[in-house]
């Protein structure tokens, strides 16, 4: 029973990382219908960035500010100078032109910190244990994860339901023409999906490097690939549909591992895909999508 | 006076097929006029290149004394052009008071909208009931109300209706078209595109017969009407006969 | 005409290369074309039928692994150092063989098992469109990747095969291009063929002239699998050693790009992108400051080379989205006029609605 319980707190800690993630993929694509690999880049610089300050001393909160600032900035960077060019043009042509973006990045990384990880500055608080009773305990990185991912998405929720840019973004994921014919900006909507996505991307940057411990220009890759399986899990380009994918992912994972005999859990990334296959034919608008994908 | 829209010598390419070839007309303040033709004549992209949706490769768009070809199309809603596109186009997820909402997206933050939400509701009361629900479970005429009003809440001084009878049952084809004639009574200037062109010759003041992209006829509608080209071509089976089953009716 | 001018030219400089190339720079020769073949079978799979994978590797793994596994000699494939290995297999030898018969094998049985698992994957990923295709060939491709690496009793896991007989030499890797381009362009005049661009074109339209999609999409993506497994197989005969690495992420990228770049549905263009690809590394190595070796892994990261090529390729997509081709072919025609549509592509782009609104052409109501 422990030894669920302590799983179940792992993989709540996994799928908050994951969530925070796929919710940027998902805005992005909701919108331009454009899969951004490069996400998985603003989660790496936004690391790097993180040990930047962490180095120079700066206390926790002020290195996740900074954190969350400079991925901001990166993502409506990206979206400026890539993707905005590239408006209109076949969904295939988006989905490339973000793995060359995801590639240069990587590499300009590699030559500017080197290929070498480096150690993640986690403070000392989220390093220690919590009880919680029962046996069970907690540490202060799981803690920090699940409650920022939770008050993160009450505040996105929020957000999307109740403001103006809110109903803005909604609006133009839906129907991009009549949204302009509302007068809605749509370039000032798609800046402010890609500046939220890649701010939550820079606190899942911090909260990932704080489980992980190291840091690489690579990381990227895996955790945008996790929540990339969870957007179509959830459906593409549901936003709540990404988080409950998110989660789901999590637990499927955590579970596999730690249910699964020994020489078949390494194959955990294998059985992933193969379930999001299995969902991609048997249910490709995912489990909260509504719009029924093109289908031969 | 000069006019309050003029279209000067347009040319549109959609794709690689050249949609509209140089058409010229005139919208004067607190006038209805009528855009008709068949299907495919170029109407719809004549009205989405007036609200910016389409850059058009040659020719002047004036309004006010601006030329809309070099604005984006959500300043041109702020210039006070509102429209209410071809098949509706409302946002399905969005609760109908969303959606009027958003057609005030010009209109700033601080807006006070009650007297224009009044407005709407007295043009289309069933709006008022329908005020939480998502916009996608109104029926189809419902929608092309919701549409309307969604324009309406721009406060527009060019209001923009792409076939607002389309797809509808004839009783509901009756009342959008009383909101029209409503509309200009109040003194709305009105460009108003129509595959039913025997209704829309009925309330607009002027008329241009679109062909194949170009302006094939113009002039006052009741002489329009009564051409017998005119007659033959576009009101003799369309109207009897019902619409073409384009943009299939939802109930 | 100009195929045989063609031919005579390439085994021209193939003989020229056999007498003064360094050995290093055959290698390159031989990548080229290993290259090539993968970007000809990408070609036929995507870019014929507009169906986007993104597991083509996933194939080149496959016939990778196939093919050394034949040829290892039976020494260094017993039950004590790959234990997985049915026995026959672990005593199958070929070291007494020819060497180009022994390749020949290898290289068939690497397309036959790639094709095979193609079929099983081909069935129900060929249904999806999109997005979603390329999405689940992905999932195909981290899966082939995980069995490479966790099998370790087949497949040596992560430190991978070695020992594998170098009998791939610059005119066998050529000759399966030209089977390739062959094959290719035949199969584009076939009605198969023309199956595949009409469904591309326009799905309704084919499908309602009688075409059927799913077998239409499956023959190309078959089709591509088996020369992406023999591929490998050649790969494995160049290099001597597979890893699981080799066949990353970041090798479908840059095949993807060959492919792009030449113009997706030109087999000439694949070509091109291919030796582009390639060699541009090479040449842009020049640029990061002497560090040479490495060269053969086709998924090595370099850098500044890598950067550079990245942002090329951004550029490209930018510019001139339908590759440097587009869907023609290198021939006397091409050289002689400028590409037609060129012009009017260029001004479509400018004109295009940034929404894709269907004007008086698309009932609007089957958005919803």
């Amino acid at each position: 029973m422990t030894t669920f319980g302590q799983q179940f707190i792992n993989a709540l800690s996994l799928g908050s990382i994951y969530a925070l993630v796929a919710v940027g993929l998902a805005m992005v694509f909701g919108i331009l219908r454009l899969i951004n690999f490069a996400h998985g880049e603003v989660l790496m610089l936004g690391a790097f960035t993180a040990v930047f300050f962490g180095a120079s001393g700066w206390s926790f909160p002020l290195v996740v500010l900074m954190t969350v600032i400079a991925t901001a900035i990166v993502g409506v960077l990206m979206e400026r100078i890539a993707y905005r060019p590239l408006r209109g043009a076949p969904d295939v042509t988006l989905l490339l032109t973000s793995l060359g973006v995801s590639i240069a990045v990587q590499n300009a990384a590699i030559l500017f910190f080197g290929a070498q990880p480096r150690p993640f500055p986690t403070p000392a608080v989220l390093s220690q244990q919590i009880p919680l009773g029962g046996g069970l305990q907690i540490s202060g990185a799981n803690l920090v994860t699940i409650l920022s991912a939770l008050i993160l998405m009450v505040l996105l929720t929020i957000f999307v339901t109740r403001t103006r840019m809110g109903a803005q973004m909604r609006a133009t994921a839906e129907n991009a023409m009549a949204a302009r014919l509302m007068g809605i900006d749509v370039n000032v909507v798609i800046i402010v999906a890609f500046a939220i996505g890649s701010a939550l991307a820079g606190v899942a940057a911090v909260l990932w490097g704080a489980r992980v411990g190291r840091i690489e220009p690579l990381m990227g890759f895996v955790p945008v690939l996790k929540a990339f399986v969870a957007t179509v899990i959830g459906g593409f380009g549901s936003i709540p549909g990404a988080v409950l994918g998110a989660y789901v992912l999590g637990f499927g994972e955590i579970f596999l591992v730690a249910f699964l005999p020994q020489e078949l859990s390494s194959y955990r990334d294998a059985f992933v895909f193969t379930a999001l296959i299995v969902i991609l034919l048997i249910r490709p608008q995912g489990i909260l999508g509504s719009t029924e994908p093109e289908k031969i | 006076m000069s006019p309050t829209l003029a279209l000067h010598d347009v040319h549109v390419l959609y794709g690689a097929i050249q949609a509209v070839k140089g058409i010229s007309l005139e919208v004067r303040e607190r006038e209805l006029v009528a855009l008709i033709g068949a299907n495919g004549a170029g109407k719809t992209t004549t009205l989405r290149t007036i609200s910016g949706l389409f850059r058009p490769r040659t020719g002047t768009i004036v309004y006010d004394d601006r030329d809309l070809t070099k604005l984006d199309a959500h300043d041109i809603v702020g210039l006070g052009v509102a429209q209410s596109p071809e098949g509706r186009q409302i946002f399905g997820s969005l609760s109908v008071r969303e959606n009027l909402m958003l057609g005030a997206t010009r209109r700033g933050r601080n807006a006070d909208l009650g007297a224009d939400l009044e407005r709407v509701f007295a043009l289309f009361p069933v709006l008022k009931e329908r005020l939480g629900q998502a916009g996608g479970t109104l029926s189809g005429g419902e929608q092309q109300m919701l549409a309307m009003g969604r324009a309406m809440m721009a406060k527009p001084r060019l209001l923009l209706l792409d076939e607002p009878s389309l797809g509808l049952a004839p009783l509901m084809v009756g009342r959008i078209f009383e909101v029209i004639a409503r509309l200009k009574a109040e003194g709305v200037t009105i460009l108003l595109v129509e595959q039913n062109a025997r209704k829309a010759l009925e309330v607009a003041d002027r008329a241009y017969v679109m062909e194949t992209g170009h302006i094939a006829l113009s002039g006052d509608a009741r002489t329009l009407a009564a051409n017998p080209d005119v007659e033959k071509a576009y009101l003799g089976g369309a109207a009897a006969a019902g619409q073409p089953a384009k943009g299939a009716a939802r109930a | 005409m100009l195929g045989a001018a063609g031919l005579v030219l390439l085994a021209l400089f193939l003989a020229y290369a056999d007498a003064s190339f360094t050995s290093y720079r055959l290698q390159l020769v031989s990548l080229v074309a290993i290259n090539a073949v993968v970007a000809i079978a990408l070609t036929v799979t995507s870019g014929y039928t507009g169906v986007f994978s993104l597991g083509q590797i996933g194939f080149f793994g496959i016939g990778a692994y196939v093919g050394a596994l034949l040829t290892i000699a039976p020494k260094w494939k017993a039950p004590r150092v790959l234990p997985g290995l049915p026995e026959w297999l672990a005593g199958f030898d070929t070291t007494s063989w020819p060497p180009q018969l022994a390749l020949l094998l290898a290289c068939l049985a690497a397309g036959v098992v790639a094709a095979a698992v193609a079929v099983v994957v081909g069935l129900p990923l060929m249904r999806l469109s999109g997005h979603y295709v390329a999405v689940a060939t992905l999932g195909f491709l981290i899966i082939v990747n995980a069995v490479l690496i966790n099998w370790a009793s087949v497949t040596r896991g992560a430190r991978g095969l070695n020992q594998i007989p170098s009998h791939t030499t610059t005119w066998v890797a050529f000759a399966w291009v030209i089977v390739a381009i062959y094959a290719a362009l035949r199969l584009r005049s076939s009605p198969y063929g023309r199956a595949m661009l009409a469904q591309r074109e326009n799905l309704l339209a084919a499908r309602g002239i009688g075409i059927s999609i799913l077998p239409t999409r499956l023959l190309a993506f078959v089709f591509g699998a088996f020369f992406t497994g023999a591929a490998g197989a050649l790969l494995a005969h160049q290099i001597g050693a597979v890893a699981p690495t080799l066949f990353s992420f970041t090798t479908t990228f840059t095949v993807v790009i060959m492919v792009v770049l030449g113009g997706l549905g030109s087999v000439s263009g694949a070509v091109v992108g291919a030796a582009i690809m390639t060699l541009a590394p090479e040449f842009l190595r020049e640029v990061e400051g002497g560090f040479t070796i490495g060269a053969i892994q086709v998924g090595a990261h370099h850098g500044l080379a890598q950067i550079i090529l990245a942002v090329g390729f951004i550029l490209v997509m930018i510019f001139r989205p339908t590759g440097l081709f587009g869907d023609r072919e290198l021939g006397v025609a091409f050289l002689s006029r400028r590409p037609p549509n060129f012009d009017a592509q260029g001004a479509d782009e400018s004109l295009t609605p940034i929404v894709d609104a269907g004007v008086d052409a698309v009932p609007e109501d089957t958005r919803n």
